[in-house]
């Protein structure tokens, strides 16, 4: 072990003689800041994808006393999980006081962690002058790493597993305080943690990794009395914590588990991890998490080379990052660990032994505070996020008589519809059979079937309908599994937008339209038809352009993030723009520019409406062309970069010459006399307001008139569209080309039923 | 320093198995499809070097003309210059500069054919090819096909009538087009039972580099492991350890097969079944019997009954109704019914006598669209 080094001697503390105002001012301001950060942090929504599969399993366990939930709530797993204690705890805060008690479970860990950290620091350092600013930069240290496991604060396993590394680190820490301990308090300890881990987290093989490597670290300097004593705390501690982990609903196989979730790689193909939290830490979208790991990292660094760190800690966070970057799952393990033993460490740092005034310090740590309550006050909320919303999925399938089985594609949409579905009575209990579900993808990478899983949800994600052979003579295509397994429904993310794309001309159809996951029924199945046709009403309606897109409103429920409904008026952009994509991947690029619409009014810069409505412009663009055999001018406006003009001949796959005529057309309009018209068209196409519409008539220019009906319909303008179609399609001076667009309009509008009545009209 | 030394080469060892896993997981990809593989293929030639019995029969099998390009003079020569009206607008097949283009009287312009799909023994359906707005290829079938009795007509399953379309008919709103527009998807599933090859570049099905038609590649897994040994290696898959079930659903793969649809979609009114031959096999008290007990597969007397044992997938089918009474035969004999010795009697068959054609009766030729006929192998006593 190293030697503690000696206090440097030219310490020179500012507030030795007597208390200074200011100080006492800036601590005040700290304690202020501190608040802040921490309430910014702890009063987040609710938003692990686990959340629902958590409580789902806790019910299950409630209601029908079972130990291994997840094998009644699956088909496909025979086993069972070891959290079982865990996610009872959890559902029992959940049923007892609603989303609430969750949030309070974030609150007081959160609270936890800084009384601990105060706690500690004030006990190392309570008696010399650097304290103040020590436990200051001290909870800065922890704000700027709580604001970064804010994802992982829900009571879900991934929590538990960050408290039990925090408990171990501090296990492993502690004699570093000058105590050895190696009696029957510090063993019991180590038991019980262990016996929590196992039973709430899922990542104990990390837990006994820690220990292990701390005691190989150990046996080098096993000459001294000292390190003797270490290695057979570790090793001791090792056998006490692999025993008593095994006191779970699973047993041993609580080992193979942990191992198959801390490191994936080495059990399932690494292919099947990809787009989720299994991927390696390069392969996963980074947010405030990941670059805070890289921070901490860059500072454990640091550390290591300025102080003498010991060499079992260094081997442990050699350990950790070698689990986090092959895995990001465990990225938030890593940055418990990095952040206890920074804390932990500070004392020795020359940074707080320098003789800058506390002053700076405090300002350090004000600053960090108010960037941290800057990010996360955004997103501040009390409840569920909007994306665990269940109530549009009990919409469609909470009374539903259907007895098939459903496949899940991610454990949000697993958890969400294994809640709406309700407990699984067991074999021989009363009641009429149900809906199971079948399987869940973290159940499945544990029971080796997640390969199965993905291929099913790659074919359906690449139409691979019928059967095909893959090179290593395994079955391929969707229809004969989902056949074979009596699926009778598909519930799919919503954010798995080339799913849905690829769903919509299969026979599966959509049940719902805007829940957070989307269900889809087997066209044809009589128990699901009703629904079926009474949605695709709601889809012919909403691809009418005849409605008004209004964004969710708070309604004060555990669902909204406005949990008091005290900002009415506040939209969130992202779940507006994600319903825009949703409408186009379901073909419905006009109720998709209708929502988009209200986007260009409410947020007219942000970054995802041009992407969004160019795309919708080009895949109706791509309709026109299909349908006629050319796009109209409009289209082809809106569409591509019309001063790009290799961007558009790419897009559009036109000649030079097509090119050229194009060019000539709108210089033809511009000296016809048809600017104004021309101007509206462009600035519908630019997305901005258009104006000048009035100054089209029937001597106006075919194509004009055209972009006159795109607008008409994508704004709301039904009678308008229709009178100016109808138009189109009988004037004999309209080329060919348009006339034809006109009619597919005509019919793609679901106008042919109305013709009748309206025929006496359209010919005035 | 010295003491921190073996953990700076662990870091360092850590480092780099990091960055060895990364690279390995970003590599790692599911077996791909055999249709897209990379793996090397033996060519046909290759094959016919030993097996030169089936190179001759061969090259006049529909497996290896079921997909041409639409520059192929034989193709160009069989459609240029030929009309039909559908729903009561003119198209016609007209060649232009070596090149086959489908002109519809009601469409602006016309389109280019592409590829013809199918042999021609039953008909040759025109396709045009573009992208869509993800740059994934996409077909059109046209609305005119080639039949086999040399005539333009409708393309089954595109729902265009030859002549005018009845003005009461809801369809005759409709705009008019030049054929059916398929997916991505439907489109790579067209291509992928005409083919032995479908190359992608970034996901992309890649048409300009396929290989057309169905050679030995297609049939026999481990062809080309068995070729580069010498005929040592076996083959991965012996269609002889199949069981007729298996069997059946390997052809049924691109011949559709019968799980592939649900039970109301099997019965006796479905006409369209007729051109889904292993689906008809799969419903036939023959083929279901034979699969029936132990007996069907250690009793001699049963012979083996899956789709070759009537067709030699290398060869044209036959025309000679005695070939498929012999197989008819290996399990039948005239009688008066019921069962004698493990044989099944014909019972009340009135046909004069062995010489009569068993299929004409009981797998009769029936018509799948206009002017299409298909063989019903849904081997069954037909009351008329």
């Amino acid at each position: 072990m190293a030697k503690r080094k000696k206090p440097i001697s030219n310490i020179r503390p500012t507030d030795e003689k007597s208390p200074n105002a200011l100080v006492d001012r800036t601590t005040i301001l700290v304690a202020i800041a501190t608040l802040f950060a921490f309430a910014s942090v702890a009063v987040q929504p609710i938003s692990s994808d686990l959340a629902w599969w958590q409580l789902s399993c806790g019910r299950q366990a409630i209601v029908a006393g079972s130990l291994w939930p997840s094998a009644d709530l699956l088909i496909d797993e025979s086993q069972g999980e070891s959290t079982t204690v865990g996610a009872t705890v959890s559902t029992a805060i959940y049923l007892l006081f609603g989303a609430s008690g969750w949030m309070l479970v974030r609150v007081a860990v959160v609270v936890a962690a800084a009384a601990l950290t105060v706690f500690y620091s004030r006990r190392r350092n309570g008696d010399e002058p650097t304290a103040n600013r020590n436990w200051s930069i001290q909870l800065a240290w922890l704000t700027i790493s709580l604001a970064a496991l804010s994802p992982y604060l829900d009571p879900v396993p991934i929590l538990f597993d960050v408290i039990a590394t925090a408990l171990v680190a501090v296990w492993i820490l502690l004699p570093d305080d000058g105590r050895q301990f190696c009696n029957r308090i510090d063993f019991l300890s180590l038991s019980i943690l262990f016996l929590f881990w196992a039973n709430f987290g899922n990542h104990s093989f990390v837990g006994i990794t820690m220990i292990v490597v701390a005691g190989l670290s150990a046996v080098r300097e096993i000459r001294t009395l000292i390190s003797r004593a270490a290695f057979q705390r570790f090793a001791i501690g090792t056998a006490i914590a692999l025993f008593a982990a095994m006191i779970n609903p699973t047993g041993w196989r609580v080992w193979v588990d942990s191992f198959s979730q801390t490191v994936p790689w080495m059990v399932a193909p690494p292919w099947t991890l990809a787009g989720t939290d299994w991927a390696a830490f390069t392969q996963v979208p980074w947010g405030l998490s990941h670059w805070v790991f890289l921070l901490l990292t860059l500072a454990t660094v640091v550390s290591s080379l300025a102080v003498s760190q010991r060499h079992d800690h260094l081997a442990i966070t050699i350990a950790l990052q070698f689990f986090a970057w092959t895995s990001a799952v465990n990225m938030p393990l890593a940055i418990i660990w990095m952040t206890v033993q920074l804390l932990a460490s500070a004392g020795h740092w020359p940074l707080w032994r320098s003789t800058s005034p506390s002053l700076s310090h405090s300002f350090v740590s004000i600053a960090v505070m108010v960037v941290v309550s800057a990010i996360m006050v955004r997103t501040v909320g009390w409840g569920f996020e909007a994306d665990l919303d269940p109530r549009m999925l009990e919409n469609a399938i909470a009374d539903s008589p259907d007895t098939g089985t459903i496949l899940t594609d991610d454990p949000r949409s697993t958890g969400m519809v294994a809640w709406v579905l309700g407990p699984v009575k067991k074999a021989g209990s009363d009641g009429a059979a149900a809906s199971r579900l079948h399987d869940e993808p973290g159940r499945a990478l544990v029971g080796g079937r997640l390969i199965e899983h993905r291929r099913l949800f790659a074919d359906l994600r690449d139409s691979q309908q019928m059967s095909y052979w893959r090179d290593d003579e395994s079955q391929g295509g969707w229809w004969l599994p989902l056949s074979q397994r009596g699926t009778s429904l598909l519930a799919c993310s919503r954010r798995d937008l080339k799913l849905i794309r690829r769903l919509e001309p299969t026979i599966w159809k959509p049940l719902s339209l805007d829940s957070p996951v989307l269900i889809y029924a087997r066209a044809g199945d009589p128990i699901h038809t009703p629904q079926i046709v009474e949605l695709l009403g709601q889809r012919d309606f909403i691809n009418s352009g005849m409605w008004d897109y209004q964004p969710p409103q708070s309604t004060g429920s555990a669902y909204d993030r406005d949990r008091f409904g005290l900002f009415p008026a506040r939209a969130q952009p992202d779940q507006t723009f994600d319903q825009a994509d949703v409408f186009a991947a379901m073909d419905l690029q006009i109720a998709a520019l209708e929502v988009l619409d209200f986007t260009r009014q409410r947020w007219p810069r942000h970054a995802r409406f041009l992407p969004a409505w160019q795309r919708c412009q080009i895949e109706l663009a791509d309709w026109e062309r299909t349908s006629v055999g050319q796009a109209s001018l409009m289209r082809t406006l809106a569409s591509g970069k019309f001063s790009d003009a290799d961007d558009l001949m790419k897009n559009f796959r036109l000649t030079q010459t097509e090119f050229g005529n194009w060019e000539r057309l709108i210089a033809v309009y511009r000296t016809a006399g048809a600017g104004v018209a021309l101007q509206a068209c462009e600035a519908v196409t630019d997305g901005t307001a258009p104006n000048g519409w009035e100054a089209i008539d029937q001597s106006t220019r075919e194509q004009l008139r055209y972009a006159a009906v795109c607008w008409a319909i994508e704004s709301g303008r039904r009678d308008d569209a229709m009178r100016w179609v109808a138009a189109l399609k009988v004037d004999p001076r309209v080329s060919m080309v348009m006339r034809l667009l006109a009619q597919h309009q005509w019919v793609a509008q679901g106008w042919i039923d109305e013709a009748q009545t309206n025929s006496q009209e359209t010919v005035r | 320093m010295k003491g921190r030394l073996p953990y700076i080469i662990a870091a360092v060892l850590v480092a780099v198995s990091i960055y060895w896993i990364d690279r390995w997981t970003r590599r790692d990809a599911d077996s791909p499809s055999t249709l897209v593989s990379t793996a090397t293929r033996v060519r046909p030639a290759t094959c016919f070097e030993c097996h030169g019995d089936i190179a001759t029969k061969y090259a006049a099998a529909p497996h290896n003309s079921t997909l041409r390009r639409g520059d192929d003079a034989e193709v160009i020569a069989a459609m240029a210059g030929k009309s039909v009206t559908l729903d009561g607008y003119l198209h016609s097949f007209v060649e232009r500069g070596g090149q086959l283009f489908a002109t519809h009287s009601a469409m602006p312009a016309d389109r280019r054919v592409d590829w013809v799909f199918g042999s021609g023994h039953h008909a040759m359906t025109p396709v045009a090819i573009d992208v869509d707005p993800d740059g994934h290829p996409r077909l059109t079938q046209f609305n005119a096909s080639l039949l086999a009795n040399g005539e333009l007509g409708a393309t089954p399953g595109i729902g265009v009538v030859v002549g005018p379309r009845d003005p009461a008919d809801p369809a005759a709103v409709l705009p008019p087009t030049h054929g059916k527009i398929s997916d991505p998807a439907e489109t790579r599933r067209c291509f992928g039972c005409h083919v032995s090859g479908l190359p992608q570049i970034d996901g992309r099905v890649d048409l300009g580099n396929l290989i057309a038609n169905i050679d030995c590649n297609r049939c026999h897994p481990g062809a080309t492991a068995h070729a580069q040994s010498g005929g040592v290696a076996a083959l991965t898959l012996d269609w002889a350890n199949l069981t007729p079930l298996e069997a059946i659903n390997r052809c049924g793969e691109c011949h559709r097969r019968a799980d592939e649809f649900t039970p109301d979609e099997l019965g006796p009114d479905m006409l369209h079944l007729v051109r889904f031959a292993p689906v008809g096999m799969a419903l036939s008290p023959c083929f279901v019997n034979s699969q029936l007990g132990e007996a069907a597969t250690t009793d001699p007397k049963f012979a083996r009954f899956d789709c070759v044992t009537c067709h030699d997938p290398h060869a044209p089918a036959s025309t000679d109704a005695a070939h498929y009474n012999k197989s008819c035969f290996s399990c039948h004999e005239f009688g008066s019914g019921g069962s004698h010795g493990g044989r099944r009697m014909t019972g009340g068959c009135t046909a004069a006598g062995s010489d009569s054609s068993c299929i004409a009766c009981h797998m009769p030729k029936k018509e799948s669209g206009e002017g299409l006929f298909f063989t019903d192998h849904w081997i069954r006593t037909n009351r008329r």
